[in-house]
Order: structure tokens, then sequence, then C-alpha cells
């Protein structure tokens, strides 16, 4: 079997080395890349572009080895049925979309040459390219990319039948028509697998192709993001004759020797739960707009603790430091040399917050009024945004600078920017009074030059006068048996403790079993969970709508904090009762900052004004403290590659695509990167 | 001997049937969160999970979906993987990395005979002297430090001295597979030399031994057409269960290294609910595990005439 493997991957490598050591050698020459374009038109950059941020005197890599771990081997090689991280930064490099993303987050041209919208922002039409053409494995010609391609896509992902219901709900909750169609598909069952793209246009769904070179795609509400939407999986393209070839099962779970490639690289080897090699993909479109590798390894790591010797190889090119060999750096003296080349990451792409729960059950299934009472109260809530010092909590995330994972707001920084290229929470910063706050090292922005103690005795005196009693005991639940949870839960009970006392809130540490939904969640016995939230389009109403009223999609409304239920009789509940008299003050505040919420919603002509509502609706759910802000993961690195020249999108699954990587022979060091990171700040504030 | 073969065949069945059953109800008590993946755990509506569900047939009731598995063993239809390698067939899968784990076990196997069963008898040989005390250290070390440790210590040695690859790589097989090879051997090593030595100091105190060397045999004759080959009878017994057992591979060592094998594909379809390569897996691991001991059985009677396995069956 093994055999097998190595003969293939001799007989392809030795076809595709002319093509791509002769491609990918002309185009690292190039490495560094230069500043990108935040709108459509006009931009020649494809697939992102570099930052251009800072340089290295090493010389750059033409083969780079990275690494990632055994629990995130790809699954499926097809990109329209996968609904995962890790199928996607695989799949990133084989298939690219209408659009890809700069290293700032902001959308680029990639099929799509250009893109524009109506007035309303109903009616999108995409312009593409005319030299993008579908690939063999071998990287031999198959096919050419047309607009055709994007409909035979679409049709798929809509079919319940051929997609087993994958990737629906972007479509199906934005196209006109969409949602019909995959209704019918699946009413229809097994006959929906002879429908063609051509049934899908004649059911009335939004989706055209004029010409072979243009796509339309038609709004059931005006949707001035739906460019960032259409950057999904959901609407990548599709080659009809490769389902013609391999028939639906064959397609559905097509694998990397018989897909069609139009992305950057082909696969040259790949070994399930050992390694996978990208290639150059001779024919790429943009291979002259975008610098590549010769090779790109991705070795699987199954036990972390050899990464670190992996590395002194050179058998690794960059590295994740944990807190053992982050310690064994900074205090061993052998290991002395690498303590210069330590590397702080930029944060990943999750904004996690404290999400309290408002209908709080006690283990016996009647409800927890203590907790309840007090956490209706603003005065209360708001002694955890003001007052909890998180510091020491975040030490166990990034134990070098601790406060880089501070999180004052409630929006993913880099999700989206206005005209003037201000990054969206940088709006929400001026509304809460923090734009002239800078990172200081030394104390959580949000919590300098305040006390709580007057908000401690305000709370304390309201909630007395209504029969609660102190401290209040708020449940926290981690998952049994995991020391590193414990750890984590025993240094955030501290961090309680020090910020409120012990006669105010006192932290109390659960545990379940095996499902926190089940177990915890849907009993509604947590007094708050610490929850991530990645954005699925660039625009701040993935993020704050998630937490207004009256909308039955509002994901931590409903399942988190369970204010919907406080609020409507959502479940049609028989023993749903109006919100008791102390809810009173919960529910103004909710129903005001839905107000604010919806009223940004509603602007769909003006980008800049629909952001500056939105940021205004934040800053009044945060200001109060409706949902606490808790932090953004940034661990450390040791690297040959600049990590601020990669793509670096809030959402999306264009993040792991190995274009315009500013690498180098030598490693990075503290110092280049922190310039990089000034840099990158300074080109993002605005 | 027939009669008995067809009667632990049997048993075999029902023994697999039955674990394959513990199995099977085992993972259906898992809660179905198990089910999807963190991101669309957070993100699909109940009404998503429950057409998920429905369709993959984990909502009917669990005597519909125990019969319908019988089924499909009986059909030898093992069904396709969902998440390790989604649609692939799982025999397929399993297939891949059966021959990596199966070539790497088979050469540490070998390795571990050869050198263990040397090293055993030059302990007894050498008894009390130094070559039987270093033997013994040996021994006492690779049990008493955790294989991470000992696996560490060669990945060092083996990168930093002897400047050899630390992880498996198809474009350099032979290379690559000498640490993982060299810690599967390990512990082997250590084994077979401890029971080789073991059983032939036993014999050695043996009258047969005594009376052999009355009627004047050398050591040498003693040792090689007496003593080894009787200590060898209960050793014969574990290598057929050794051999089949390393299409398994080795969790530790095949995650230590990425070597691309079986030893880590249950514990990873068991965290991504990939029922139907769970179910396999465990089939497969029974029934080898199964015929193995038969094997023993039947080579340990080979080896030594004395032992009847019939004979055995109808005393009981």
């Amino acid at each position: 079997m093994n055999m097998n493997y190595e003969s293939h991957t001799f007989d392809r490598r030795s076809f595709l080395k002319a093509a791509g050591v002769v491609g990918a050698a002309g185009l690292l020459a190039a490495c560094g890349g230069g500043s990108s374009s935040s709108t459509a038109s006009g931009s020649t950059a494809s697939s992102g572009t570099a930052a251009g941020t800072g340089s290295n005197t090493g010389k750059p890599l033409t083969e780079y080895i990275s690494w990632e771990s055994a629990n995130r081997e790809i699954e499926t090689w097809n990109i329209l049925y996968s609904q995962n991280a890790s199928d996607f930064n695989v799949l990133t490099n084989c298939v690219d979309g209408l659009i890809s993303f700069d290293c700032y987050g902001k959308p680029v041209p990639a099929i799509a040459k250009s893109w524009d919208r109506n007035e309303d922002s109903s009616v999108w039409t995409f312009h593409l390219r005319d030299d993008v053409d579908w690939v063999d494995v071998n990287g031999e010609v198959k096919a050419h990319v047309t607009a055709k391609d994007f409909l035979v896509g679409a049709e798929w992902v809509l079919n319940a039948y051929k997609n087993e219901a994958n990737n629906t709900s972007m479509p199906t909750s934005t196209i006109v028509g969409a949602e019909d169609y995959y209704k019918k598909t699946a009413d229809l069952g097994d006959a929906a697998a002879s429908l063609t793209y051509q049934d899908m246009l004649d059911a009335g769904v939004g989706i055209e192709a004029p010409d072979d070179y243009t796509l339309v795609f038609t709004c059931k509400d005006p949707c001035p993001y739906f460019d960032t939407v259409a950057s999904y999986v959901c609407f990548y393209p599709a080659s009809e004759e490769l389902i013609a070839e391999l028939g639906i099962e064959g397609f559905r779970a097509c694998d990397y020797l018989n897909m069609w490639y139009c992305g950057p690289y082909v696969m040259e080897e790949f070994i399930s739960g050992n390694s996978k090699s990208f290639i150059p993909n001779p024919n790429y479109y943009a291979a002259s707009e975008v610098t590549r590798f010769e090779r790109m390894t991705i070795t699987i790591i199954s036990d972390g603790t050899v990464t670190f010797q992996l590395y002194q190889n050179r058998e690794l090119d960059e590295m994740d430091l944990g807190e053992s060999n982050l310690t064994t750096i900074l205090e061993n003296p052998d290991y002395a040399e690498y303590k210069n080349q330590l590397c702080e990451k930029r944060p990943k792409k999750y904004s996690y917050q404290m999400h309290f729960n408002y209908q709080k059950n006690n283990e016996d299934g009647t409800r927890d009024d203590n907790w309840n009472k007090a956490i209706a109260n603003k005065a209360f809530r708001q002694c955890f945004y003001r007052g909890l010092n998180l510091v020491n909590w975040y030490a166990r995330t990034n134990k070098i600078n601790p406060l880089k994972c501070e999180n004052d707001y409630y929006t993913m920084p880099g999700v989206c920017y206005n005209t003037q290229g201000v990054e969206y929470t940088t709006l929400v910063a001026k509304n809460m009074g923090f734009d002239q706050q800078a990172y200081d090292g030394e104390t959580m922005i949000r919590l300098r030059g305040q006390s709580i103690d007057d908000l401690k005795k305000q709370a304390m005196e309201e909630l007395s006068a209504i029969g609660v009693t102190f401290p209040v005991k708020a449940a926290y639940y981690i998952i049994s048996g995991s020391t590193t949870a414990l750890d984590n839960a025993t240094v955030l009970k501290q961090c309680f403790t020090d910020s409120f006392g012990d006669d105010f809130i006192q932290l109390e540490i659960r545990t379940f079993v095996s499902s926190q939904n089940q177990e915890v969640r849907n009993p509604q016995l947590q007094s708050f969970f610490i929850n991530g939230w990645g954005a699925d389009f660039g625009d701040p109403i993935n993020f704050v709508c998630q937490e207004t009223v009256h909308d039955a999609n509002a994901y931590y409304s409903v399942y988190y904090s369970n204010i919907a239920k406080i609020v409507d009789n959502v479940k049609n509940d028989e023993n749903w009762t109006a919100p008791a008299d102390w809810q009173a003050g919960l529910v103004e505040d909710y129903e005001g900052f839905t107000a604010l919420a919806n009223e940004a919603a509603a602007i769909v002509d003006d980008i800049d004004a629909r952001y500056d509502a939105f940021a205004k609706a934040e800053a009044d759910m945060l200001e109060k403290a409706l949902v606490c802000p808790c932090y953004f993961d940034v661990s450390w690195t040791l690297t040959h590659a600049n990590e601020y020249s990669k793509i670096n999108a809030m959402y999306g699954i264009c993040n792991y695509k190995y274009v315009n990587w500013e690498t180098s022979e030598d490693a990075y060091t503290t110092e280049q990167y922190e310039a990089f990171a000034a840099a990158y700040e300074a080109a993002t504030k605005g | 001997m027939f009669k008995y073969t067809v009667k632990r065949l049997l048993h075999s069945l029902v023994t697999i049937l039955l674990v394959a059953t513990v199995v099977f109800l085992m993972m259906r008590c898992l809660p179905t969160d198990y089910y999807f993946t963190e991101e669309q755990q957070m993100k699909f509506t109940d009404e998503q999970k429950n057409a998920a569900l429905d369709a993959a047939g984990l909502l009917d009731p669990i005597g519909t979906q125990l019969v319908r598995f019988y089924g499909q063993i009986l059909r030898l239809d093992f069904g396709t993987s969902r998440r390790i390698q989604s649609g692939v067939p799982v025999v397929k899968v399993i297939g891949k990395k059966f021959g990596v784990s199966m070539r790497i076990g088979l050469i540490a196997v070998g390795i571990s005979l050869l050198l263990g069963v040397t090293m055993g008898i030059l302990q007894t040989a050498f008894k009390d002297k130094l070559m039987d005390w270093i033997g013994t250290a040996y021994t006492v070390f690779v049990n008493a430090v955790p294989s991470l440790v000992s696996y560490s210590l060669v990945l060092v040695f083996g990168a930093k001295v002897l400047g050899l690859p630390t992880l498996y790589s198809t474009r350099n097989v032979t290379m690559s597979s000498i640490l993982p090879i060299a810690c599967l051997s390990l512990a082997s090593i250590a084994s077979y030399a401890l029971w080789m030595r073991r059983y032939m100091v036993d014999e050695l105190t043996r009258d047969y031994i005594k009376l052999a060397r009355v009627k004047g045999l050398s050591t040498r004759e003693i040792m090689i057409k007496h003593v080894m080959r009787n200590a060898m009878v209960p050793m014969v017994q574990y290598i057929p269960q050794s051999v089949l057992l390393t299409v398994g591979g080795s969790l530790l060592a095949e995650r230590f290294f990425s070597v691309p094998g079986m030893g880590p594909l249950l514990t990873d379809a068991i965290q991504r609910y990939d029922l139907n390569v769970v179910q396999t897996l465990v089939i497969l691991y029974a029934a080898l595990g199964i015929l193995g001991v038969f094997l023993g059985d039947v080579l340990m009677m080979l080896v030594d005439p004395r032992i009847k396995l019939a004979g055995k069956e109808a005393s009981r």
C-alpha cells in the first residue's frame, strides 16, 4: 500500500517539477508583496496580498513545513460538502471562490475580478475572470471555469439529496427562492438526484448567469454585506463534467486524486494521519500575481511534546508554544538562542464573552432567584465589566503579555472596516470612551481610573431590598476530569475573590460529565458561560444581533442568556409568565439595545452610517453589561514565517491559503514581530 | 482436532458478536452532541441537528438500529466513514493504514524475538554474571520507565546523535521507520528476554537435566537440545497473537512519530463519533485476538507433541 503511494508520488513529482519550480521560483522573488486594495474594483490582487509590514535579512524559503494536530486531519475533500475548518485549511489551497482576503481581512478579488451592487444592495453582480481553468491532480487542464460552474455549485449545495443539507443556511437565508428550492429537494428525496442547475433557475432561485463571466445574485432583503457572504464555500464553483464523471456519491466523497482544482496549489501527496504536501498549480490563473512555495508540507503532529525537538531539527519551520515550552525557553539557559525568537501571534478569530444566564435554575429544577435577581440588576452586572480583573487568568493563555488577551468589545476586531479603512471596533471604542487608551501591559483598559466600590454598594443595597442574600453564588461549569480546565477555573475563581472580595460574588466551580449542552445549558444551570463566537461574514450584524430579543435566530439570547424566554414565550410554554418586577429594568435595557441594533440593521445604503449605528448599539449593550467581554486567544510561536503577511480574515475559509507568505531562512525575532504588530495596528486604526 | 476447531470457531463468532453489540450499545449511550463538531454544535439549529441525526438513522429506536447493524455485519457491509475520511468505505480507510502498521510491527516483532530470545539465552547461560546483570538492568529500566519517557530518550538520541529523522515520512520510509521500530522493540525485547530467561532457568532445575548431565551430554547440547526447546513451548503460544496484533499498530509509538498506521485510528474514531469505523475496528481487533489465541494453541501443540488439543477438550 505504501509503496503505491511512493511510486505515485515520484511519477507526478517528476511530471510537475518543471512547471512548479519554474513558476514558484520566479514568484518567490517577489516575496514581500505590496499593499492591498480594500475595494473590489481596480485591484489586481488575488487570493490576498502580503502585508509588506516588515522584512528579514534571511533568504526566503522555497519549501515550507508546517504542522497540524492529529485531531484536525482533513475529513472530506469536497469543499461544498465540508463544514469543518480543518478541511477548509487544506481545500482553500485547492479551490478558489469568488473572493479572497488580504492580510487585514479585507475582501480582495479572486475568481471574481470585480463586483458591484444595486442601490439598495439587494442585487449583486460579480464579474468573473476569463482565464480560470479546472485542472486535475497532475495539473492538466480539464475544463474552463465559467459562471455556470457557480450555478452548478449552488444547485449542489441547495439540493438536499446531493449535499445532505450541508452549508445551506447562508444561501437559504439570503437568496431569493433558495429556501423553497431546498425544501423542494428535501421533499423529493432520491428523485432530487436528477435535478440540474437549470431546474434550480426554473424554480426561481435568485442566481443568474447572463453570460459566461457574469454572475448575479438577488437577495431576499437588502444585504449590504453580501460580498462577504459570497466568499463562503456555499457559493464556490463545481464542475458539471466532474459530477457527471464521478456520479453523485463519487463527487460527494471525492478525494485529492480525482477532484479538480482551480486554486493556487494541487496536492502532491496525502498520507492520512501523517502528512500532506502541496505543489503549485501550473495553470493557476493568478500565478503572476501571488507568491507560492515550491512545496508546502503539512505534517500531522499527534504528540505536542515532540514539536520543539522537530523545530530544532528543522523538520518544522514553525511551532506553537505551549506553557511548558515557553517556560523552558525563558528559564533554561540551554535554549537561550530561542529567547529572542519568541514571536507573539495575532489573536485567533474568536471573540470570547461571558454570557450571563438570566433565567438560571437550581439542579432540582426550581428557579435560582437569588442569582436571577442579582444578574437582572444593572449595577451588579456592571461590576463584572468594570471591576473584574482578569490579568492572572489571561496569563494562563499568554504567559508573557497577559493583557494582550484583553477583550473589551463584543465584535471581533477585523470583521469589517468602514470606507475610510477604520476597523469597526475602533468605532465601538469611541462610543465607549476607550479610543484614547492603549495597551500598557499593566492594567486592563476598561478598569483604568475607576473603582467599583460605588457600583458594588449600589448593587448590594438595591438587591438586599428585594431579598437577595450575599455573597451571590455564581455557578461556573467545567468538564470533569480535565486538570487544565480545573486550573483555569481555579485561577478565575481567585480573580473573582481578588476583584470582589468574599462578601459580594463567589465563583462556584461545578462539573459536567460529557455534554455541556445536555447537562448544563439545556437545564439552564449555569450562571454564565464563557464562549467564543467567530464571524460567518463581514458585518457586525453577525455578532450584535445574536444578543437581541424578539428574534428566534438570535443564538445567544435564545440558548445562552435565556433572555428570549423571559421577554417572549418563545417555546409556547403554558407556564410562561410575564417578566417579574425585578426584571423590568433588564427587559428595558434589552429592548433599548435591540431597538438600536434593529435601527442599525435597517441602514443598507450607507456603510459608514450602518457601522456607526451598530457601534452605538454594541456600546449600549456593553455599557449595560448585558454581556461581559472576556478574552482573545493570543499565543506564542517560533517561526520562519511572518504571520502578518498571511491572509487574516475573521470569516471565510482563506486564512490558511499559502500565498504571499513572507518567510525567512533565519527565524523571525521578537523585535521584528513587535514591529509587524505596530505597523499592523497603525494600518487598521485608520 | 477438527471438532475442537469448529467448536472454538463458533465460540469465537459468538464472542465477537457480543463484543460488537456491547460496543454498539455503548456508542449509542454517548450524547449525540459528539456527532457534531464544536462549530456545528454552536451554529446548527435544533432542526438542523435533528435532520442530520435522522438521516444517519440515529433517532431510530435502539432495537431497530441493532437489527440493522446485525444485518450489515452478516452482509459484511461495514459502511462508510463519516468523519475520518468522509464517504470513503471503512474497509478502504482501514486498508490504507493496515499495511503501514503491519510492516513496522512485523519488523519490530522480528527484531524483538531475535534480540529478546538471544538475550534471554545469554542471560541464562551467564546467570549471575555481568551479561545477566546487564540484561536484568535493561529489563527493569524498560519496564520501570514510562513509555513516553523512553520514547523521548530514543527520539533525542536518534535525532541528535545519529541524525535520524524523527517523523515518519513516505519520502524516506527506511530511515524514518528506524526510530518507531526501535521504540516498538524496546519493551518487547525486554519481555521476551525476561520470559526466556525465566523458562530456561526453570528448565535447568528439572530432573531430566540432571539425568542428561549424568549421561555425559555437554552443557551446550543440554542448552540447545533440551532447555531451549522446552523453554520455547510456553513462548510460542504468544507469537501468533503478537504477530496478528501488529495490524492494530501502536497508539503511542505511531502518534509519537506520526506514523500513518492503525494505532490512533480507534481513539480518533471514538472522539469523532465515527460509528462505522469504531464498530469495524472493534470487530477486527476482537477477531484478531481470538484468532491469535487459537493459533497460539495450535503452534504450541506442534512444538510440543505431548499437548493434544482434542484430548484437552475431552478431559474437560
